[in-house]
């Protein structure tokens, strides 16, 4: 399940947005503007499930000529 | 601390006044804010899987590190992207290639399976090569020769050999796998990378050590020692470190690390690679 988490952080309020997998950690937790604290959730969106699985192809029968 | 700094790797990779706003490992579109019309993108290959004993006594090759693209991208209304996976722990001896990961017009390829002599394309790291026949390692796209020192844009895979020390994989913007031994001696160490690291090469059954895995943004795993199995360390990737190799009976090679960390090879069990990743700076 993919999930669009925002962050807003505590210091400078610097916006900043991960997309990952629910179970995968957070991969940058500090401000990427002024490093001075960490960022807060302030919203998660999970998102569809993009992948469409294609149909299998079909079997064709090659008749020897 | 500045704008502008990747945090990953401590280095520039984005033009000034622009910060990392978003870091994308999973779905297959990207919403950007209204009024940004071009974001800089710095795409990350999937890393590539280590190579297996498989219970057998030849230690193989380590995964090459993902490939690294970096441009602008112009916003439309759908920005679809594709995350490339990591290459998948194996039980064979051949580990399996990242995927690629694409954005916008924008590429970066995966990096190579270990003990495969498969080119690698779109900046992916060649794997190290396999121990019992000597095999060379795989090369990359740009032409970076198949030989220890083959380092440039992305690192070459280290030679493997029956009968000495693996060589290390090469060095780069992505580090090639470290090649693997049969010798009571060590697997060579993955190469190391600006962005994506190479997993080690293994030690052989009778060998007691394996190759670490070589650092990139973050740093590679070390190689755990065993009278049984050494497995090798992953490579650091983008996001996260490399997993340390777990010795024992099992020999378990240690994962590459998120955003593009090559697999370490293991005894028994390969490490995987580390999955890609997209960064935007707008």
């Amino acid at each position: 399940m993919t999930v669009r988490y925002e962050y807003k952080s505590v210091c400078c309020g610097h916006e900043y947005v991960e997309q990952r997998a629910a179970e995968e950690p957070m991969f940058f937790p500090t401000c990427n503007v002024c490093g001075e604290a960490d960022y807060e959730l302030v919203n998660e969106i999970v998102l569809a499930d993009e992948v469409e699985r294609q149909a299998a192809p079909e079997v064709i029968d090659v008749e020897e000529i | 601390m500045g704008i502008n700094t990747f945090p990953a790797v401590g280095g520039t990779v984005a033009p000034r006044d622009l910060t990392l706003q978003q870091t994308i490992t999973s779905g297959t579109s990207v919403t950007i804010p209204a009024g940004i019309n071009a974001v800089w993108t710095v795409l990350v290959g999937g890393g590539g899987s280590g190579g297996s004993s498989g219970g057998g006594g030849s230690g193989v090759g380590g995964g090459g590190g993902g490939g690294v693209t970096m441009g602008w991208v112009y916003v439309k209304t759908s920005n679809y992207c594709i995350i490339g996976a990591g290459g998948i722990v194996t039980y064979t001896t051949t580990g399996s290639q990242g995927g690629t990961t694409v954005f916008g017009g924008l590429a970066a390829g995966g990096g190579g399976g270990g003990n495969t002599t498969i080119t690698t394309l779109l900046g992916g790291a060649g794997g190290g090569g396999g121990s019992s026949t000597g095999k060379p390692s795989g090369v990359g796209f740009f032409g970076t020769p198949s030989t220890a020192t083959g380092s440039g844009y992305m690192g070459a895979g280290g030679t493997g050999y029956p009968s000495q020390v693996g060589d290390p994989g090469g060095n780069g913007i992505a580090g090639g796998g470290g090649g693997g031994t049969q010798a009571a001696a060590a697997g060579g160490a993955g190469g190391i990378g600006v962005f994506t690291g190479g997993g080690g090469g293994g030690g052989s059954q009778t060998g007691t050590t394996a190759g670490a895995g070589g650092a990139g943004g973050f740093a590679g795993g070390s190689a755990a020692g065993s009278s049984s199995y050494a497995a090798a360390g992953g490579g650091g990737g983008v996001l996260a470190v490399g997993a340390n190799g777990v010795g024992g009976i099992t020999g378990v090679g240690g994962a590459g690390g998120s955003g593009g960390g090559g697999g370490g090879a293991g005894g028994q069990y390969s490490g995987a690679g580390g999955a890609g990743c997209i960064l935007l700076y707008y």
